[in-house]
């Protein structure tokens, strides 16, 4: 038994790898991008549209309105990084279910890339937002005292995020596989059931955890009265 | 070691890869799509105000113009209503007035009437009246009625005026007509008492003197019989009518 789906390699060259995780990637990949371009071929722009095209309309809006309600008055912005972080996590943990598929978000690897690009994400909206100095100046509130918890604080949360994610994907491929093992028939199905819904939480925690803290980064701009 | 910082750097341009092919096939076409179709619903709804206003506007001026012909109609209903009663009283007025002349022509034409029918009766009774004393006259008629009439006749003398008596008295002959034969006697009474005036007499039948005697001499006639008795008598009564 692996921990991780990075441990499963099919093909190495050197420091070059080729492992589970970054296969099952690339089918998530290519089964969301295609599906989305084979959806999106041929939309209607009339009150009459097809189910599917529903059914995205909903996913899209639906993300809109939660990222507006996290804070982020103007979404759209924000909507490919965080829709894509959602759609990415919840369709792995989705695709679980299926009989040999490891997903992704049970590496560590993956989870910290999806947090590095959280962490990396958030400067470089504020300093969209605000400017490099607008931004850089947050981390001098409320006193320049406060810089080295500030950093400490934007590496600990990033920390957090990518450990949450692993350790709940991780743990729950882990559950199951141990289930498997000891009763193969009743626990490991409500297990996967389970499975199933701590994973859509858990895209939606890491989601909207992400919009918090760039709303948080804007709010601070926004909070500040000297800037006004 | 659970981080493989080469799947870690292959993850993240993945991931940034995923989001660009997503922003390219998802949320673009969708957002576009959502837009263009809001602006289409949009465009409805502003057409729809706009129509909305135009039939509010259309609404107001049909208002207006039915309150207008209401009007018109009342004030064209009150003019009429007006007119027709003047007319009416104009109507009844002329109406009236046919009525009373009507009535007067009537009443006028019914008098007219009356008083002709009034006097064809009178007339009528006169005729029979007069019919009745002639018939009368004829029935008694005797000796003694010609020597009654005699007698009248000669009372009558001295009321006829001066050149009638002039002339009996100039002339030769009087002529006695009489419807029948007189007696001696009568003949006597006549001869006496015209003996003033002329002494010859001659004495004729004539059937039409009618209970009476004329004294005929030339130039003219003193008669008395019962028939211009009677008229003489009915006389004063056809002038009062």
């Amino acid at each position: 038994m692996t921990l991780s789906p990075d441990d499963i390699l099919y093909w190495q060259y050197g420091w070059l790898k080729l492992n589970a995780t970054i296969v099952y990637t690339w089918g998530l990949m290519a089964i969301l991008t295609l599906g989305a371009g084979w959806i999106t071929r041929n939309l209607s722009h009339t009150p009459q549209r097809s189910r599917w095209q529903n059914l995205l309309e909903v996913v899209v809006l639906t993300l809109l309105k939660q990222i507006a309600d996290v804070g982020l008055s103007r979404p759209r912005p924000y909507l490919a990084f965080l829709g894509t972080l959602f759609l990415f996590i919840a369709s792995a943990n989705l695709l679980s279910v299926i009989p040999h598929f490891e997903p992704p978000t049970a590496s560590l690897s993956t989870t910290l890339a999806l947090a590095l690009c959280v962490f990396i994400a958030i400067p470089l909206y504020g300093v969209a937002d605000q400017g490099w100095k607008g931004y850089l100046k947050t981390y001098l509130e409320p006193t320049p005292i406060m810089l080295p918890f500030n950093i400490i604080g934007e590496l600990s949360r990033t920390l957090a995020l990518a450990v949450r994610l692993f350790g709940n994907m991780m743990s729950d491929a882990m559950i199951i596989s141990i289930l498997l093992t000891i009763t193969p028939f009743i626990f490991p199905m409500v297990m996967k059931a389970l499975g199933l819904l701590t994973g859509m939480v858990q895209a939606y925690i890491f989601t909207v955890l992400a919009a918090v803290y760039i709303a948080a980064a804007l709010q601070l701009h926004t909070d500040d009265p000297a800037s006004e | 070691m659970l981080i493989d910082w080469f799947t870690v750097a292959a993850q993240t341009v993945n991931f940034l890869l995923l989001i660009w092919l997503l922003k390219r096939f998802l949320y673009q076409r969708i957002l576009d799509a959502v837009d263009q179709r809001e602006q289409h619903i949009a465009a409805q709804l502003a057409a729809a105000a706009d129509q909305l206003a135009s039939v509010t506007a259309q609404q107001a001026s049909l208002t207006a113009q039915q309150q207008q012909i209401a009007h018109e109609r009342a004030s064209a209903l009150q003019a009429t209503r007006e007119a027709a009663e003047l007319e009416r009283q104009q109507l009844l007025e002329q109406a009236r007035e046919q009525a009373e002349q009507l009535r007067d022509r009537c009443q006028a034409q019914w008098q007219q009437t009356l008083a002709q029918r009034e006097n064809d009766v009178q007339q009528h009774v006169r005729q029979q009246v007069f019919l009745l004393g002639e018939q009368l006259i004829r029935d008694l008629a005797d000796d003694h009625l010609d020597e009654r009439m005699a007698a009248q006749l000669l009372r009558r003398l001295p009321e006829l005026p001066a050149d009638a008596r002039t002339q009996l008295a100039q002339a030769g002959e009087i002529a006695v007509h009489s419807a029948r034969p007189l007696s001696a006697a009568t003949q006597d009474t006549l001869r006496n008492g015209l003996q003033a005036f002329c002494p010859q007499l001659s004495f004729h039948l004539e059937p039409g003197c009618l209970s009476g005697l004329e004294l005929h001499i030339p130039g003219y006639k003193l008669p008395w019989n019962a028939n211009d008795y009677l008229l003489q008598r009915i006389k004063p009564f056809e002038d009062a009518t």
